[in-house]
């Protein structure tokens, strides 16, 4: 899978400015960090290319299509992670994941949902009602709907929020083994989880792209001994300008 | 932060929320519903809306506010409690204070608005109340209906709400089950006076006389609800989820501090006893004894020849006490068990023969809105029996939605028979007649009339400014009416009518020539038909009473129910004529139904007073208005209201009825006799009057009938015996 | 889109608001029956389509009512926020619509079902009559156009502000006291009540004039032009 995005820009109604001529090409197989800080436009970006918002302007080609006419392709391969998202209390954790199975056209349901709810290790919880889970547990959930049906493009924004390190560690993991074969889109504030596994780190702040590279490149570039460090003084150096 | 700072901080919120004056301006503007779509006061004609003023313009609007507000209130409370967990608040508002306390301090916000709501809802409505209800407006009754009728039911719906929503933690589920608790009370409870908390049984407020019976009544009610739902709130409060925990777990938890449960049971304990001790009705056995009351087995060997009674009603309290002296004759030389009547409400605190006390007991059933007191008589021939009771008088639980008969206050009293003083039950008189005397002391203001041929006289007035006086009749029953009455004293048909009516309904009175109207229905009928036989000793007695939905008569005199004199019957005039047909139409009744008399077992016939009253009316209004006013009004009317009758399923298949359960039958029957009753009846007349020749000769025979000797043992006029004064049979009179 | 379907009846149906909205419903039906009905409307007989119809259109109000609070399920907060994730689907969102539509239709078929059950028990056991078939064409002329009218309003104004389907819920007794003409009258109660009167002949057979047929339409047609709107202008 190949999506490009051409001077793709977002103004909300507001008039706030999301994002700024924006240009990327990201191609499967690969895990993309996105790194940024707070209304740097890293949701809005997912957004976009989840086609839940309409660029102001530039656009977006998922193999060489516009996204607006592939739409349904796009989202039939889509696994998406918000990062406010909300379940249907009332349902059991194996009742939602079939019912997210039915409205993704997944054929074998029952062995999608089975295989999701093993790799979230939410075997336990299978037939607890969602409103009794915690917080973690949730967050698990909204994994396991997103990786149902193994989609070929898999969007996460902030996905390991409310784990506990060792969960994080596990997830971590269970992306870069996905991004062997698909294409991932990562964001996250927490540097540890795209520092070892991705393959690209794409920096954006205020509503532009701070940097496209690998992570090494951003240390080489920086001269900074950790990641970390690297991305910090990126972001003061363009807080600076 | 403190409760009180917690309180003012949520007081402020909510009042500076656009919401919550949308709320208020909405339950300003609820009363309007009780103008015209929502009047639960009951009408006392088929013809139109009839009530009094007090009630068209205060209580049904008042009622309506009630019901409107509460459930805006019902939804504001819902809607402001469910604000913190719709905005996921609750995670950082939990942290900070106690959802325990945030609970409490938002009921009592909530409440507070509910009184900024009452109080510019009265403030509002009151200059067009004044308006409206005229010369009988009375500034205390106005504060007291809003605020029992109206406020009385808003914190009762945010309390269930607010405990609804503790329980679910659901906006819709919660809003059902008040839709279900309001449901409940408009519906299943309506009929039973303590438990429709949202439409509370007022039958008719009163105009010129006190509604304080009716007023305690309905705030019993709704402070027994309010008990009840705070306690319901409080076992809801210990369900506030706490510790991630759902209703059943933070109920375990919460209910670790004693004093909380403790004090929920305590509040629905109370509620319980407020329940099943309320003072205002008896517990009479449903299942009527009519044998009980007409076939008496008197005591062979027991007779009395006279009774006196010292009555001291309490016009602060509402109760009555005295002491009863009866002077008794034990013929039978043996101690003798003798029974009295008491009113269920009174106790008995001392009973004597002769000075010495003498064993007694109360038994516990109740009928007939009577107590049995039984009271052993010593072997003694002369006994001079007394007794001291008291107590506040109970209504008949068969009147338990049109509470307000005994009342009992500083500006009206009605004490008739148990509520005055006991009577002897199976005791014969010991003459032809039985002399009775009474002493009631009365406030200075009220002026006492005995109802029947008896003497009141004036006797002393007290330190207190209260006034004795004393009454002299016949029998055991006498029926005191006081109040600030004046008299009016018209002549007509060669008597002196002395009419008493309320002081406060003076000016609407002289405005309508009220008198005028009594005078020409009194000429009309006792030239037609004759004198009432009560007149005694060429005077009578006509006096207004509360309302009360009828009116009945005596030796000497009759009551006329205020509703007769109402502001808007009496300015009925669209005829143009001096009175409205509804004054007519009640006064009549004093002729026929009071004057003659009809079988009131006779229910399912379709032979009643209404018929000839009916026919009357319609004459009468003939004569004042013309034909062409009368034939459109009355018998055009009467003849639609037939001919639908016999169009009606049930009268073409009763086959259909008769399988029906009981209640529904007489349900339907009920519905349909009205009309047989008033408009066939009628019909039926005018036929016969064509029949037997016109309107003079029907007059002569109505004159005959009205006139004729009574027999004692079946007093009544009954179908025949018209048919027969006619020289006509049923079939004759038939419409088809 | 079946196991949709599936699912979202589930959430409607097995809820404790479907049993209280079941039973307060089956209550008012029964008040009406024994105050009302059993006293046949029009001079005609308490199991006549016109009695039966006047019931059906005074337990209307409260059907939709039933129908507007099961799209409160659609409107909720929790909605709003799953909806993030649902609309990342490649789910056709006019038929995803019209599924939940369908729960909601069948979920009101549910209550309907109740409140005719009720009556055809109150007319079986009472009166011992059971021509069923011919109470059908009433209820369905009733029913169907004002509930398809509700679910196509209810759903529009959830899709502009959630709380407007919770102002919606008056708009059925609204409609159903304002003195409308027959043809416009929202619960045909009038209809049922006077039309029989008109006639000369007693016990008519239930007929339809074209001018109600197509007031009935009107309704019919408004409720999926709300519907369709708000997929319109979701787009």
């Amino acid at each position: 899978m190949k999506i490009q995005m051409e001077q793709l820009s977002m103004t909300y109604p507001g008039g706030k400015q999301a994002l700024r001529d924006v240009s990327l090409t990201l191609e499967s197989p690969c895990l993309v960090g996105l790194l940024g800080p707070n209304g740097a436009g890293k949701s809005t970006l997912m957004k976009l290319l989840t086609a839940g918002l309409l660029p102001t302007a530039g656009g977006i080609r998922i193999d060489g299509q516009p996204l607006l006419k592939c739409e349904k392709q796009l989202k039939a391969s889509l696994g998406y992670l918000p990062q406010a998202f909300g379940l249907y209390d009332e349902l059991t954790v194996y009742q939602f994941l079939d019912y997210m199975a039915a409205l993704k056209g997944i054929c074998d349901s029952r062995q999608a949902v089975k295989e999701a709810i093993m790799a979230v290790n939410l075997k336990e919880k299978e037939k607890a009602r969602i409103r009794t889970l915690s917080g973690g547990q949730r967050q698990r959930v909204g994994i396991a709907q997103a990786i149902l049906g193994r989609p070929e493009f898999l969007v996460l924004d902030e996905p390991t929020v409310g784990l506990d390190p060792e969960e994080r560690v596990n997830f971590r993991n269970m992306f870069s083994r996905i991004a062997r074969k698909r294409l991932v889109l990562l964001s996250t504030h927490i540097i540890e989880d795209i520092q070892h596994v991705c393959d690209r780190l794409i920096v954006i702040g205020k509503g532009q792209v701070l940097f496209d590279g690998t992570p090494e490149q951003l240390i080489s570039m920086t001269k900074a001994p950790s990641l970390e460090e690297a991305y910090l003084q990126l972001i003061s150096k363009e807080a600076g300008r | 932060m403190s409760i009180w700072k917690q309180f003012r901080l949520e007081l402020g919120r909510l009042l500076k929320n656009p919401w919550t004056w949308l709320i208020i301006i909405l339950t300003v503007i609820s009363p309007v519903v009780g103008l015209t779509l929502y009047r639960p006061l009951f009408s006392t004609s088929n013809m139109a809306y009839i009530t009094t003023m007090t009630g068209l313009y205060l209580a049904n609007p008042a009622l309506a506010g009630g019901t409107v507000g509460a459930v805006l209130f019902a939804i504001f409370t819902l809607w402001e409690l469910s604000r913190v967990k719709r905005s996921d608040v609750d995670a950082l508002t939990d942290a900070v204070c106690s959802p325990m306390t945030a609970a409490f301090v938002r009921l009592a916000a909530l409440l507070c608005v509910s009184i900024v709501a009452q109080w510019l809802t009265m403030l509002a409505w009151l200059p067009y109340t004044i308006n409206m209800v005229g010369a009988v407006f009375d500034g205390t009754s106005y504060i007291t209906v809003y605020l029992i009728f109206m406020y009385g039911a808003l914190p009762l719906a945010i309390l269930f709400a607010a405990a609804a929503w503790q329980f679910t933690q659901r906006f819709n589920l919660s809003m059902v089950l008040f839709i279900l608790f309001g449901g409940l009370s408009l519906t299943v409870w309506g009929q039973n006076w303590q438990l429709c908390w949202l439409n509370p049984c007022v039958w008719a407020v009163s105009d010129d006389f006190s509604n304080r019976r009716l007023f305690w009544g309905v705030a019993y009610m709704r402070l027994t609800w309010l008990i009840a739902l705070a306690g319901l709130w409080g076992i809801s409060y210990l369900c506030i989820r706490r510790y991630g925990k759902g209703a059943v777990g933070s109920l375990c938890c919460n209910i670790r501090r004693p004093y909380r449960p403790l004090l929920a049971v305590l509040l629905l304990c109370c509620a319980g006893l407020f329940y099943v001790k309320q003072p205002f009705v008896d517990h009479s056995d449903l299942n009527i004894d009519f044998n009980y009351l007409f076939n008496v087995n008197y005591l062979e060997n027991v007779t009395c020849s006279g009774r006196f009674a010292d009555v001291h009603p309490n016009a602060e309290t509402g109760e009555l006490f005295g002491r009863a002296v009866f002077r008794l004759q034990n013929t039978g030389n043996q101690e003798t068990e003798v029974r009295f009547h008491i009113n269920p409400g009174y106790k008995i605190t001392s009973v004597t023969a002769n000075g010495k006390a003498a064993p007694y007991r109360l038994e516990a059933g109740e009928q007939l809105n009577v107590r049995e007191l039984c009271i052993g008589l010593p072997e003694t021939g002369d006994i001079e029996l007394s007794i001291e009771y008291g107590g506040y008088p109970q209504e008949w639980n068969t009147q338990a939605t049109a509470q307000g008969e005994p009342e009992i206050s500083s500006q009206y009293m009605k004490l008739e028979n148990t509520v005055l003083a006991p009577t002897p039950y199976d005791i014969g008189y010991a003459g032809d007649t039985l002399p009775a005397s009474m002493d009631i002391t009365l406030p200075g203001a009220m002026t006492p009339l005995l109802f029947g041929s008896g003497t009141t006289e004036f006797l002393k007035e007290n330190p207190d400014g209260s006034k004795t006086w004393r009454m002299m009749g016949e029998g055991y029953n006498m029926i005191v009416y006081a109040g600030d009455y004046i008299c009016e004293e018209i002549d007509a048909a060669g008597l002196k009518v002395n009419f008493y009516y309320a002081r406060k309904h003076q000016p609407v009175m002289e405005a309508a020539s009220a008198a005028e109207s009594v005078r020409q229905v009194i000429e009309y009928c006792t030239d037609h038909y004759g004198p009432l036989q009560f007149y005694g000793n060429g005077t009578f007695d006509l006096i207004q009473s509360r309302v009360s939905g009828g009116g009945y008569a005596g030796d000497g005199a009759s009551i006329a129910d205020e509703l007769d004199f109402t502001a808007r019957n009496l300015g009925n005039n669209g005829k143009g004529g001096s009175a409205g047909e509804v004054v007519i139409h009640e006064l009549v009744h004093q002729w026929w139904g009071l004057g003659n008399m009809f079988d009131p077992a006779d229910v399912d016939g379709i032979w009643s007073s209404e018929g000839l009253t009916t026919y009357t009316t319609y004459r009468i209004v003939k004569e004042l208005y013309g034909e062409e006013e009368a034939r459109k009004n009355y018998v055009e009317h009467w003849q639609a209201e037939v001919a639908d009758y016999y169009k009606d399923f049930y009268v073409r298949h009763p086959e259909y009825l008769s399988v029906l359960p009981e209640e529904y039958q007489a349900d339907i029957s009920n519905s349909l006799r009205g009309v047989r009753q008033y408009s066939e009846m009628a019909l039926k007349i005018l036929k016969a009057e064509e029949l037997v020749g016109g309107e003079e000769a029907m007059d002569e025979i109505l004159h005959n009938l009205f006139t004729r000797e009574l027999n004692p043992e079946y007093p009544y006029l009954t179908y025949q015996e018209f048919l027969d004064a006619c020289g006509l049979t049923e079939e004759e009179l038939s419409l088809d | 889109m079946i196991k949709i379907f599936y699912y979202e009846l589930h959430r409607l149906l097995l809820n404790k608001l479907f049993v209280c909205l079941l039973a307060v419903s089956l209550g008012y039906g029964w008040l009406i029956l024994t105050g009302t009905t059993i006293q046949g409307i029009a001079h005609t007989a308490p199991f006549s389509p016109w009695s039966f119809g006047d019931y059906i259109s005074r337990t209307l109000p409260m059907i939709c009512l039933g129908e507007f609070f099961f799209l409160t399920f659609f409107t909720s907060r929790q909605e709003q926020r799953a909806e993030m994730i649902i609309r990342a689907t490649p789910v056709n969102f006019r038929k995803y619509a019209a599924v939940r539509c369908g729960a909601v239709l069948l979920g009101t078929l549910g209550i309907c079902l109740g409140v005719i059950g009720l009556a055809l028990g109150f007319y079986s056991y009472f009166f011992k009559w059971t021509d069923f078939g011919s109470l059908m064409f009433p209820a369905l002329l009733v029913l169907f156009p004002a509930v398809i009218f509700c679910l196509g309003l209810g759903w529009a104004l959830g899709k502009i502000h959630p709380m407007l389907v919770y102002g919606a819920m008056a708009i059925p007794f609204l409609l159903s006291w304002l003195l409308l003409p027959w043809f416009a009258d929202f619960s045909m109660g009038r209809f049922f009540s006077e039309y029989p009167l008109t006639i000369e002949t007693l016990d008519p057979a239930f007929a339809i004039s074209v001018s109600m047929l197509c007031g009935r339409l009107i309704y019919l047609i408004l409720g999926i032009l709300f519907f369709w709107w708000s997929q319109i202008r979701q787009k």
